[in-house]
């Protein structure tokens, strides 16, 4: 296909794809996009009218629960049961008669009929009395709360007001009739299960009373002190939740609200159809079975008012009846928006995709002109035309660039063809001077083979060892150079040979030198191991030593202190005899006084006993008993006189014998304190011994850390010995082994073969035995310094383990001594 | 009252004295002029007595004068210590007390063994001296009070 229709139509592929793919997606986002917008519309709509149906429940629950708790309400229901009684056996027609087929006003008016009692009457109908007074308010209240009816019902089922007086008024809830009815069942719930406390749901069914329209009850019991007296009922007012399910408001021109009961038969009638929907049509949809409960179900319903409608419902709970409120609109309204928005996308990709095509043709017919015309040149440039006329060239697109190319190849034809003609002259000449190239290297082919051979028979020779072999014949003059060479080589491999062999005599007699001296140093490391072990036991036994003293020392610290305590224990004791005379002292002091006292009164009685002897001899002879008592008194006062003073010569005795005893236990005292001076000294220098002791015991640890060194090092110097002595011993069969190798080669030469057959022999060694020799004293001293110790030279050691063992003693002991020690340990060092 | 006494020295034959120490030396004085021996007790000294006169006591209520007998006697003046008594002596009629050292013994002596004492003094000193008893080793010396006091007076005076 020509690139003329290519081009367009590429352009309108391309276009085509480009729009469909994006109005494609465009499309789907947006009809999704509707879509959940009108699903949101419809919860929205489906949750705000249940709501709204609930609030209103609950407000119809609280009035009439209100209601019954009103007085107003039991006070009329007592009215009318007392008024009742007085009707008399066919109460139900009586009442019927007069408030139904005798009421003036038509039905669904009969409430304003206030009472059947004619002005004119002679008897007077206490029912009617009653209604005349209660009705105005119960229809007030009726009306203004929205109620379809309002009933007063007794526990006998009897109807006893109706406000709205259908044919459920005056009737009774227990018959046939009746029972099965909404009305009916309120009662029964109420009555029947004593529900007192809440209201009791009757949910809408056809009424038959009402012609057979739905209706739905509500009822609640009337309470008194007593218990139940009775109930009130109303009829569900279906016209306040048609209200709030007519609201259709964002729903659009299909849309609707329904509220459905649990058969799926509408109970508020649609706005959408003229006619009464009520418990007449059925929508069965799988929706309302899921949507039990207070979430919102969203799907699709088929069939109701004849349309294929999207739809969203809820339930909603209330005394039993069990009601859906659900939201729809036709899916055909929904999606209206999309077919505009399909329609719109698809024109305007009619016209662009039209636009494109005029344009692509335009571009391809710019662009195909020139290759045409370029084309038919390049065909007759391939013919062999280089005559021909390139339009074009001054083009800025890729078609000039074409063009100059060509233009190329136009001109390089032309020079082609001169080149060809040159070349055949060229080739003529160089033949002929191949030809005199070759003549002349054939002939230097067999000077060189010759050469060659005579060389090869010289290596020959010298593989076999023989380096007497020389070339003698000249070779051509540019590989002469490589015989001579030859020549010098072998000479020079010849040379380098004797000497060679001359040297492993040299080394023979070294390694042998080398040998003695390695096991001598072996021999002389293992006495110096043994020395060192010694060395070890022996500082041990010194450790313990100092160790044991160390112990003795300490023990000895511990009884100074001991006797320390006890002389000052001693000297409170000396104290406290001191105290002790003291007191004696005291003592004596307090019986001196008493013995004066003593004293005085012998003195005293002596007086008294002479006073009587006075008495008695001045009585005469009647007093001469008397005085023998005086005389007797004044013998005891005497006696007793002399006793105490003897006992005071005592005691002063005594006070002198405590004075002397204080001196003494004082000096005894001084004594101590003396000897506790000396304690203190001993104890001074016991410690002094124990911290030698100490620094002693330190002093020989480092000893002996410095000695294990010691062996650690002879250890090491003894393995090293072996080595050498091993290495010794390779480097001996090395040098005869090598020796072997030389003697393979056939030396040349006047003198040199034989010099070098009588140094391998015996005289080499002993020519050589002095040179190592003499080298020896040059290479020991640095054996010395490696600290194998066996020096026979004067020069003293430099460095060494034992240097640095007998300083740390030096300093461990210190003292005096310590230099005598210290030279003394050198020179057993040097000897060692 | 002195009739008293000699005749009871005459008829018994035995004559009860107390004797004191003056110093070393002993005197004693007849029992029956003796009224009470007190333990030594301070005297009120009096104005211009003379050195023998200590002073008075109080002797329940009534003042006595007391005597140094040692001064009285010629001796050293004695220095009155705890063991001093006082030998209340009715003299004449009169209490006087008599400090003496120390009061020894009360002792019963025959007269026979009263030996005159040695005529050697003046008469007025040896008036003082009415006889000297030898007891075991001792000298006492038996002093006249009234003879004491009468020459008392006579200083007094």
């Amino acid at each position: 296909m020509l690139i003329s229709r290519k081009l367009p139509l590429a352009a309108a592929l391309l276009t085509i794809m480009s729009i469909g793919a994006s109005s494609i997606v465009s499309l789907q986002i947006g009809s999704s996009a509707v879509n959940e917008k009108i699903v949101e519309k419809l919860e929205a709509v489906v949750d705000g009218r249940r709501n709204q149906l609930e609030t209103f429940l609950a407000n119809l629950q609280q009035d009439l629960t209100a209601t019954s708790q009103n007085n107003l309400m039991r006070i009329a229901l007592e009215g009318f049961k007392y008024d009742w009684g007085f009707l008399g056996a066919d109460v139900s027609p009586e009442l019927k008669r007069r408030y139904i087929t005798e009421n003036p006003f038509p039905a669904g008016e009969r409430q304003k009929y206030d009472t059947a009692q004619k002005p004119d009457a002679a008897k007077i109908s206490s029912y009617d009395q009653t209604h005349e007074r209660y009705n105005p308010q119960l229809r007030e209240m009726a009306n203004s709360r929205g109620w379809e009816d309002f009933y007063l019902v007794d526990m006998n089922g009897n109807v006893m007001y109706s406000v709205n007086k259908y044919d459920d008024y005056a009737s009774n809830l227990r018959s046939d009739a009746m029972k099965s009815t909404g009305l009916g069942q309120v009662y029964q719930g109420i009555v029947g299960d004593e529900v007192t406390d809440r209201t009791v749901f009757a949910d809408y069914e056809a009424y038959a009373p009402i012609g057979g329209q739905p209706a739905a009850f509500m009822g609640h019991a009337l309470n008194s002190q007593m218990g139940m007296v009775g109930v009130i009922i109303i009829r569900v007012p279906s016209g306040k939740i048609a209200d709030i399910m007519s609201n259709t408001a964002g729903l659009g021109e299909t849309g609707e609200t329904v509220l459905l009961n649990s058969d799926g038969y509408l109970i508020s009638d649609s706005v959408r159809t003229p006619e009464s929907d009520m418990l007449a049509v059925r929508v069965d949809s799988d929706v309302q079975r899921t949507a039990q409960g207070s979430s919102i179900v969203v799907g699709s319903l088929e069939g109701y008012r004849n349309m294929d409608s999207s739809v969203a419902m809820t339930g909603v709970k209330f005394d039993g009846a069990d009601w859906t409120v659900a939201a729809l609109i036709d899916k055909s309204e929904a999606g209206a928006s999309m077919v505009m928005m399909r329609n719109a996308i698809l024109g305007v990709a009619l016209l662009l995709l039209l636009g494109a095509l005029a344009i692509s043709i335009w571009f391809s017919r710019s662009l195909t002109k020139p290759i045409e015309a370029l084309v038919d040149n390049m065909r007759r440039l391939a013919e062999g035309d280089t005559s021909i006329e390139l339009a074009g060239e001054n083009r800025k697109d890729e078609i000039g660039e074409m063009v100059r190319s060509v233009a190329v190849f136009r001109n390089a034809a032309i020079e082609k063809v001169e080149l060809e003609r040159e070349a055949d002259d060229n080739r003529s000449q160089m033949e002929k001077r191949r030809q005199d190239r070759e003549a002349a290297k054939a002939e230097e082919t067999q000077l060189m083979q010759q050469a060659v051979d005579s060389l090869a028979d010289g290596l020959h020779k010298l593989s076999e060892g023989d380096l007497t072999i020389r070339l003698e014949t000249p070779f051509i003059e540019s590989l002469d150079r490589l015989r001579l060479d030859f020549n010098a080589s072998v000479e020079k491999l010849n040379e380098t040979l004797s000497d060679v062999t001359e040297n492993i005599h040299g080394i023979n007699g070294d390694t042998g030198e080398l040998r003695a001296a390695a096991d001598d140093l072996s021999r002389r490391t293992e006495q110096q191991a043994a020395s060192l072990e010694q060395t070890s036991a022996a500082l041990d036994e010194i450790t313990a030593t100092v160790k044991n003293s160390s112990q003795r020392a300490d023990e000895a610290t511990s009884k100074v202190a001991e006797a320390k305590q006890s002389t000052d224990t001693s000297s409170k004791v000396v104290g406290q005899a001191i105290n002790a005379m003291g007191r004696i002292e005291e003592a004596s002091g307090e019986i001196s006084k008493i013995i004066n006292v003593i004293d005085e009164i012998a003195f005293q009685t002596n007086l008294l006993a002479l006073n009587a002897g006075v008495e008695a001899a001045r009585a005469g002879e009647a007093g001469k008993g008397f005085a023998v008592v005086a005389q007797e008194v004044r013998e005891l006062a005497q006696r007793s006189a002399t006793a105490a003073k003897d006992i005071k010569g005592l005691i002063n005795k005594s006070g002198e014998e405590v004075k002397s005893g204080v001196t003494l236990v004082r000096e005894t005292g001084d004594a101590l304190s003396m000897i506790a001076e000396h304690v203190s000294a001993i104890n001074d220098q016991i410690n002094s011994i124990a911290t030698a002791a100490r620094e002693q015991s330190n002093g020989l640890t480092e000893i002996n850390s410095a000695v294990n060194q010691m062996d650690q090092v002879t250890q090491q110097n003894a393995a090293m010995v072996e080595e050498t002595t091993a290495v010794t011993h390779r480097l001996t069969s090395g040098a005869a082994s090598l020796e072997g190798l030389v003697r393979q080669f056939t030396l040349t030469g006047g003198s040199r073969p034989v010099s070098v057959s009588t140094r391998a022999a015996m005289p080499g060694p002993a020519k050589h035995t002095p040179a190592p020799a003499a080298a020896k004293p040059a290479a020991r001293p640095k054996v010395v310094a490696a600290g194998v110790g066996a020096s026979t030279t004067n020069s003293r050691p430099v460095q060494s383990p034992a240097r640095n063992m007998l300083n740390t003693v030096a300093r461990a002991f210190g003292g005096d001594k310590s230099n005598n020690q210290t030279a003394a340990s050198q020179d057993d060092w040097e000897e060692f | 009252m002195q009739e008293t006494a000699n005749n009871n020295v005459a008829t018994s034959g035995y004559l009860e004295i107390i004797s004191f120490h003056l110093g070393k030396q002993v005197f004693c004085v007849n029992i029956m002029s003796v009224r009470e021996i007190r333990g030594w007790a301070p005297s009120t000294t009096l104005p211009h007595s003379p050195p023998h006169v200590l002073g008075v006591i109080n002797l329940r209520g009534s003042v006595i004068p007391v005597i140094d007998m040692a001064i009285r006697l010629g001796l050293p003046a004695i220095k009155p210590t705890e063991r001093s008594a006082i030998i209340v002596t009715n003299i004449a009629g009169k209490l006087v007390g008599l400090l003496v050292e120390n009061v020894s013994d009360m002792i019963t002596v025959k007269n026979a063994d009263l030996q005159p004492a040695p005529d050697v003094l003046p008469a007025a000193e040896r008036a003082l001296t009415k006889a000297i008893i030898p007891v075991d080793e001792q000298m006492i010396c038996y002093l006249d009070l009234d003879a004491l006091f009468s020459t008392e007076d006579e200083l007094a005076a």
